[in-house]
């Protein structure tokens, strides 16, 4: 069984690679028109398989790395739903990450992204494409090994199933808050 | 450095250098710990890396800390302030990275530079309530600073290393360890 590196690493399909480009592009613009105090880019040379939220100075950024754009695991679904994510890191509101401090926290962003950021940019058709996005980003995290720092795959597939189904956070979200938060250190 | 899959390590230091230059910001502001900081051209102190110019500098003592007002502030061994306290089977080679980042100038040394004299500069500046620190993977090097207000209306420095994709086997051995998210 190939590892998880060789998988990111499988050779490209060219016209595959550039068709998928063309969607992350698009995606791109289609939230640069939803939330224009955001500046989008594409960073499509990079083998990291992730995308980032985070500021330059007082410019509010998102970058999405070509690893991401690029995997067989993720399509347009999954893009649309990261990006989501990551406004929802500078958009999302409160609670903030108790360890990053400006950035929204983890589950919230995930929340936020499938509550608010997906029917704002995809309409009635947002719950559809969160849910199957959502899959596919916690299958992707599954494979690659790649268990986030806050929250577990399962925790997150929890949240965005309840902001897609426009229900209050799980139970789950409020504990993997807390531990984050007596993980992080207090002042004496 | 809101990422969709968050690296536990990384996310570790930037939360240690958060809390020490938020809560402990005063301790930094010392008169025998900001010089630290204070690197230039001659008569100051120069500066070759971080790891070694600051973060192997910093300890809490007698020197640093004559009142001992900031008692407990690190709980390392060593007395070193700018590194965490790990559990080294779960980070067993964070802190090697962190080192060769420095000491191997894989962020060249104009940026190490100016970080700290972004940092210098945020200490000098009494306004500043604490500093914030940020990374993202960029097509290029480069240091972004700015100064903020937080909701409480409270100024606050946001320091922000871009750092471009690292090689996946930079040839620093075994110990040195390239996963597939940023830094």
């Amino acid at each position: 069984m190939p590892s998880p590196r060789a998988k990111v690493l499988k050779p490209p399909m060219r016209g595959a690679f550039s068709a998928r480009k063309r969607i992350a592009v698009e995606l791109l613009s289609l939230f640069s028109r939803a939330f224009p105090e955001i500046s989008y880019d594409l960073l499509w040379a990079s083998q990291t398989v992730n995308a980032q939220a985070w500021r330059s100075g007082d410019i509010r950024r998102v970058t999405l790395y070509g690893g991401m754009v690029r995997h067989s695991l993720v399509s347009m679904r999954g893009l649309a739903l990261i990006l989501a994510h990551e406004t929802g890191h500078h958009l999302g509101g409160e609670p903030f990450d108790p360890e990053l401090r400006w950035p929204t926290w983890q589950g919230q962003a995930d929340y936020w992204a499938a509550r608010t950021a997906m029917p704002l940019v995809f309409g009635k058709k947002a719950r559809v494409i969160t849910l199957r996005g959502a899959r596919e980003l916690v299958e992707l995290c599954r494979i690659l090994g790649a268990e986030d720092s806050d929250l577990s795959v399962e925790e997150r597939l929890a949240i965005f199933s309840a902001g897609a189904m426009k229900r209050p956070p799980p139970f789950c979200f409020y504990k993997a808050f807390d531990r984050v938060s007596l993980r992080s250190r207090k002042p004496s | 450095m809101g990422g969709f899959i968050q690296t536990a390590g990384t996310k570790l230091l930037a939360a240690h250098y958060n809390d020490e230059f938020d809560s402990y910001i005063e301790f930094y502001r010392g008169p025998n710990v900001i010089g630290i900081f204070d690197r230039g051209p001659a008569p100051k102190l120069p500066l070759n890396n971080i790891w070694d110019d600051i973060i192997q500098q910093v300890v809490q003592d007698n020197t640093t800390d004559p009142q001992n007002i900031f008692e407990g502030h690190t709980d390392r061994n060593d007395g070193l302030c700018l590194l965490p306290n790990l559990n080294k089977k779960a980070h067993k080679n964070l802190l090697n990275r962190w080192r060769i980042y420095f000491k191997k100038m894989i962020l060249p040394q104009a940026q190490q530079r100016q970080l700290i004299t972004e940092i210098f500069n945020a200490l000098q500046n009494h306004t500043i309530k604490y500093i914030v620190f940020d990374v993202a993977e960029t097509p290029a090097y480069g240091i972004v600073s700015a100064t903020l207000a937080d909701s409480n209306g409270d100024a606050f420095q946001h320091i922000t290393l871009q750092t471009i994709e690292l090689p996946v086997d930079p040839g620093f051995g075994p110990n040195y360890v390239r996963d597939f998210r940023p830094v």
